[in-house]
């Protein structure tokens, strides 16, 4: 969707290289952001908050590139999976491999002080895998559509339908041994 | 959406709540640390500026109304003619234009300059780095 709002902002940043108006473009977008960071890595809240100023910083660079042909939020979204793909390939080769996601899961749970069902809710959502974990986030809770999360990944709609499909099943089968 | 994917969605959404303070001081984080922009986009924006200023003062006067504004200024300082009423409000607005433009052409040769003493910096820190390397290595 486009907005009028980002669209009015957008200007006002490349016109007067407005930081107030970047400033309501990020309380729009950060939570989104943040948000997916974290469940990508499985709650480390310290990795999302660097990732996040890391994809705002390049969105501030590169504003002047934005097409305007797709929306603020598809654009910012796709930086985003940049950023994460190169922090993934930056961390396979300096940190120590560490294949236990549990205890990512064990550090998140001070995060969120919620029920113990959302709590179980998170752990099935970070045990999925990457590609499965971004297309279930992005549809189900970024609310994009398949096209948006096609041009966002670069993967097909088959293939984003069929992740999400599988997705779904493991997340069942992760709630139900839970 | 199917019934399904709809709950789906809601618990999820609420597995993952705002944290509205966090958020908040992380936006002050980044603000912080945004960087300059690149000269290109000094200059850039400078033009436009200019471009949109001249669209607005064209919007609101047409050429002739600019001519007679100049005219009645010029009768002021030169005969001390006191302009009526309506050409006080066109010279109080023009002159208000004038102004904002001037700001900006100002507070842009000014992020401009920043931005070049902020490279020069950068060129010296980087410039003393290499020569304690090299006495590093000497």
């Amino acid at each position: 969707m486009k907005s009028p709002e980002d669209f009015l902002w957008i200007t006002q940043v490349l016109l007067w290289n407005d930081e107030k108006a970047f400033e309501r473009l990020m309380m729009k977008y950060l939570p989104h952001i943040r948000r997916y960071f974290i469940i990508q890595t499985a709650g480390n809240e310290a990795i999302s908050d660097d990732l996040t100023q890391e994809t705002f910083i390049r969105a501030w660079r590169g504003l002047s590139g934005f097409g305007r042909l797709s929306s603020f939020s598809t654009w910012l979204y796709k930086i985003a999976f940049n950023v994460y793909a190169s922090h993934v390939t930056k961390s396979i080769t300096t940190l120590p491999l560490d294949n236990d996601k549990n205890a990512f899961a064990i550090a998140d749970k001070d995060n969120f002080a919620t029920s113990d069902i959302q709590e179980e809710v998170r752990e099935a959502i970070y045990r999925l895998n990457e590609r499965e974990k971004v297309c279930i986030t992005l549809f189900y809770i970024d609310d994009m559509s398949i096209k948006d999360i096609a041009k966002i990944t670069g993967y097909t709609t088959g293939t984003i339908k069929s992740h999400l499909a599988r997705g779904r099943k493991n997340l069942e089968k992760i709630l139900k041994k839970q | 959406m199917t019934r399904k994917d709809i709950t789906l969605s809601h618990t999820l959404k609420k597995a993952f709540p705002a944290q509205q303070k966090k958020e908040k001081l992380l936006c002050e984080r980044i603000l912080l640390h945004l960087p300059k922009r690149n000269n290109l986009f000094f200059i850039l924006p400078m033009i436009y500026k200019l471009f949109s200023c001249c669209i607005f003062i064209l919007l609101i006067f047409n050429t002739k109304t600019i001519i007679n504004t100049i005219d009645t200024i010029l009768i002021f300082v030169q005969e001390h003619q006191i302009p009526d009423k309506g050409n006080i409000i066109a010279i109080v607005i023009s002159v208000s234009v004038v102004a904002f433009l001037l700001w900006q052409i100002y507070s842009t040769i000014e992020d401009y300059y920043l931005l070049k003493n902020d490279e020069t910096i950068r060129q010296l820190q980087s410039k003393k780095n290499n020569k304690d390397k090299a006495v590093f290595y000497l």
